[in-house]
């Protein structure tokens, strides 16, 4: 016996979702979030970019290392921009710049400790981490992204960020 | 063990294969779905002009809080909208493995193979914002009309599968449900909601949430819900015996509640309240009272909360937890015409601190004190006047433990001391690994207690049920794997396989042999199996589906009362005519059932389906909800205490509507 219901769940799915329009004209969230990133590339300054390449790393967020890669073509400080997945804590040290995604929650206690004092930019939309080893955090309010800066931890790993992206921060640690 | 008929059989196979064949399309077309990238050029975009542009939220699978080293489902707001939830009995309904049995008195709730009719006793803990919702007599969790908290408040709803003693002691059996309520920040202004429904059911909220500007948020909420019930059939009861009216319960299933919460929030602190109060008529006359005459309980709950975080180092946090809790209980009940009262109360108080360090590399340890006084647990009848207070105290400490940048050790143990139960240690190890991103192995072994209740130690009434003050603990002990894969944050599947052993299991004597008494039998075991596949496509239709196998055997080695060892659940949500509505989709399938010798009760396929406005209107939302949607008959099994109800009809096709309006 095949349930009448599922016949019309298969109904329901099928029709429903040909229905269904998608969202109109706003930025979507990744496309942003990438941007934000981006732009904190332009107005950070680090002590070297070994091979003239700035490299930006990502873990588990595909989303935002796809949006990542629209920008490979610009060259932020004349260097050569990458963006790279990692799965091995080794292969931080090699990146100027690391995203820190939800998906990666259960790996972040390990790797904040493991980037402390080099100079690697950590920025992350996980809440909370910025004061505990993360340098910038994004978050969403209000249908606008907003961020906070840990300045004394960027700091101490070596990197300088610029007064303006101070100034446009919401919160500066 | 009882034969399983060819024709169960087969239904058995279709929907496994159902399942089955769900699981595959939807994965097929998650791992191949890599959206393109989206075309909006940013690239000349300002960093000030950025901030100032709207974005979209993705829908995102919600991750867990609850316990890392545990196979968690989650249930989010955006469910419990999507899906019309009036009841924590719904929200669990539509998760991984569990179920719920209503006997038109109480929803209990089933999980891990146990699912004990008439059980007040369940064996899976409910915590509201980390304080235990359950009573101190009966040890009864409220998931129906007499719960704490109205669904609307809920932000997310975790069900933590397994032996949670390790961090919550007593009573986390087989596992915990974890409800986080909303903040006032989520209102941000009034909201009045008003529903109706079938049944004459009427409800009606009011709530305002704040964030101020000092940054403390604000919530407060109360409601009240009225609803007339069903005229019911029992055909245990057309007997011919004029005073049983032919079998029908006449205006005995009404209802009625009020809850009142209240929260305020500050950056380290918070202080919580809730307080419920429900009646209902009871129709089935339990413990062989007057049909179809006056029978209610009353429900009363209650609790005040505070909590307080601190850093107390740069590697040291402390959480230190009080609460208040109450419970109020009276029945009444006609036996030959004569009232019955029967009342119970119980009153406690708790506080726990908890530590979390990382002063090691690699080991981030939480370690802690509780204590607990349950001074009032008072039982009172026309045959028993009792009060059995007592005392709790207990530590308990756990390090995960980084082994490898993959490789996770988590291990832990609490000790338990009770004044009348003794002493319980509960440990666990876990393994965490992850051989490849995005795929997690969790492997567990762990152990749990329950102290017996008040009511199955000291409950008589002095006809059907004797106490049993030598009553001990029961314990569990439980190993599993489970296979956890994320595809981005847009699909995610979970494959457990457990195994548990429950020793000096509690149950009760059977009603047959005239007099009930809730001894420690012997040993009980349960292995399953459990799938859960989510997905969230970016034109935000979202899937959650799970399907669960459970072989579920009591202390004689038979299949366990109300056990189904089929479980599937299907939930998907879709926006509808240029995302002016939403539409969703419930369907829920449910195994026979052993109800005792060779008696079974039929397998059944509910669907339910939810009509809501998404913004359609600026501050208004409407959402009508159809539960049994094709009008299936199906039953539960009733509790034994229930004889000469063997079963009970559950409701047919009903409607709800809800208007929520937002004060902006």
């Amino acid at each position: 016996m095949m349930p009448r219901q599922l016949l019309s769940f298969l109904f329901l799915f099928f029709g429903l979702s040909t229905l269904s329009v998608s969202q109109e004209e706003a930025i979507p969230e990744y496309a942003m979030k990438a941007a934000f990133v981006y732009n904190f590339m332009l107005f950070t300054d680090w002590p070297t970019l070994p091979n003239n390449t700035l490299q930006i790393c990502t873990m588990e967020s595909d989303q935002l290392k796809r949006e990542l890669e629209q920008y490979t073509k610009n060259q932020p400080h004349g260097a050569k921009l990458v963006i790279t997945k990692i799965s091995h804590l080794a292969e931080i040290k090699e990146c100027q710049a690391l995203f820190l995604s939800e998906e990666d929650r259960q790996r972040i206690p390990t790797i904040l400790p493991s980037v402390e004092g080099s100079p690697v930019l950590t920025v992350t939309d996980v809440q909370g981490l910025v004061g505990k080893g993360a340098i910038i955090g994004m978050s969403i309010k209000n249908r606008h992204i907003i961020f906070e800066v840990d300045s004394i931890t960027a700091k101490k790993s070596g990197l300088h960020l610029s007064s303006k992206l101070l100034n446009l921060a919401k919160t500066v640690y | 063990m009882p034969k399983i008929s060819d024709h169960s059989n087969k239904k058995i196979w279709h929907l496994s294969f159902t399942t089955l064949a769900l699981f595959t399309l939807t994965t097929t077309n998650v791992g191949a779905k890599d959206s393109p990238p989206l075309k909006h050029d940013l690239h000349n975009v300002s960093l000030e002009q950025l901030l100032k542009l709207e974005v979209i939220t993705a829908s995102k699978i919600a991750h867990q809080i609850s316990d890392a080293p545990s196979a968690v489902s989650i249930v989010t707001a955006a469910d419990i909208k999507d899906y019309g939830y009036r009841t924590l009995a719904e929200i669990l309904n539509s998760m991984r493995g569990l179920s719920i049995t209503n006997d038109r008195s109480y929803e209990f709730l089933g999980g891990r193979g146990y699912s004990s009719p008439g059980e007040y006793s369940g064996r899976i803990m409910l915590l509201i914002d980390g304080v235990q919702a359950n009573d101190n007599v009966f040890n009864q969790s409220y998931f129906g009309n007499d719960g704490l908290i109205d669904t609307e408040l809920i932000d997310r709803v975790e069900y933590v599968s397994g032996p949670g003693s390790v961090s919550y002691g007593n009573n986390a059996f087989f596992g915990i449900v974890n409800v986080f309520t909303k903040k006032g920040a989520d209102f941000d202004g009034a909201q009045a909601a008003l529903s109706a429904g079938s049944y004459q059911t009427h409800k009606a909220r009011l709530t305002y949430g704040k964030r101020l500007t000092n940054g403390v948020d604000l919530l407060v909420s109360a409601s009240g819900l009225d609803s007339e019930g069903q005229t019911l059939y029992f055909p245990e009861f057309n007997d011919g015996n004029p005073a049983n009216n032919n079998g029908i319960s006449r205006n005995q299933d009404g209802q009625r509640n009020q809850r009142v919460f209240a929260k305020i929030e500050g950056a380290f602190w918070s202080i919580e309240t809730g307080y419920s109060y429900r009646h209902k008529d009871i129709p089935t006359s339990p413990y062989g009272a007057d049909f179809n005459s006056p029978y209610f309980y009353n429900d009363s709950s209650k609790f005040v909360s505070g909590q307080y975080h601190a850093n107390l180092s740069n590697h040291l946090k402390l959480s230190v937890q009080t609460d208040y809790s109450d419970y109020i209980y009276k029945g009444s009940s006609l036996y030959s015409g004569e009232i019955w009262p029967d009342s119970a109360a119980g009153r406690r108080l708790g506080t726990e601190a908890k530590f979390s360090g990382d002063w090691f590399k690699n080991h981030q340890l939480v370690f802690g004190v509780a204590y607990r006084n349950d001074y009032q647990r008072k039982q009172v009848n026309a045959a028993l006047a009792s009060d059995q207070g007592r005392q709790s105290a207990s530590v308990y400490a756990q390090d995960e433990i980084t082994l490898h940048d993959n490789l996770w050790l988590n291990v832990g143990a609490r000790y338990d001391y009770f004044t009348d139960d003794g002493d319980s240690i509960s440990p666990r190890i876990a393994l965490i690994y992850e051989p490849m991103p995005a795929y997690t192995l969790r492997l567990s072994h762990s152990t749990a207690h329950r102290t017996p209740t008040s009511f199955e130690k000291y409950y008589t009434d002095g006809l059907t049920q004797i106490p049993s003050p030598s009553l001990k603990m029961e314990k569990v002990t439980a190993s599993e794997l489970s296979l956890e894969r994320r595809w981005s944050n847009r699909s995610r599947l979970l494959a457990s396989i457990y195994h548990q052993t429950t020793n000096d299991s509690i149950n009760s004597t059977p009603y047959s042999t005239g007099l009930l008494q809730y001894l420690n039998t012997g040993s009980t075991r349960a292995d399953g199996i459990e799938l859960e596949l989510e997905h969230h496509w970016e034109n935000s239709v979202r899937l959650r589906t799970s399907y669960a196998y459970q072989d579920s055997r009591d202390t004689n080695g038979n299949w366990a009362i109300n056990s189904p060892r089929h479980l599937g659940k299907l939930n998907l949500s879709t926006p509808l005519l240029s995302n002016a509505l939403r539409a969703g989709l419930e369907i829920q399938t449910v195994s026979r059932r052993n109800s005792g010798i060779n008696s079974q009760i039929s397998a059944y396929t509910i669907s339910n389906l939810t009509i809501s406005t998404d913004h359609l209107l600026p501050n208004l939302d409407i959402s009508l909800t159809a539960r049994n949607l094709f009008n299936k008959h199906y039953r539960h099994i009733a509790p034994e205490y229930s004889t000469p109800i063997a079963s009970i009809e559950q409701d047919g096709r009903n409607f709800w509507l809800q208007l929520t309006y937002g004060f902006k």
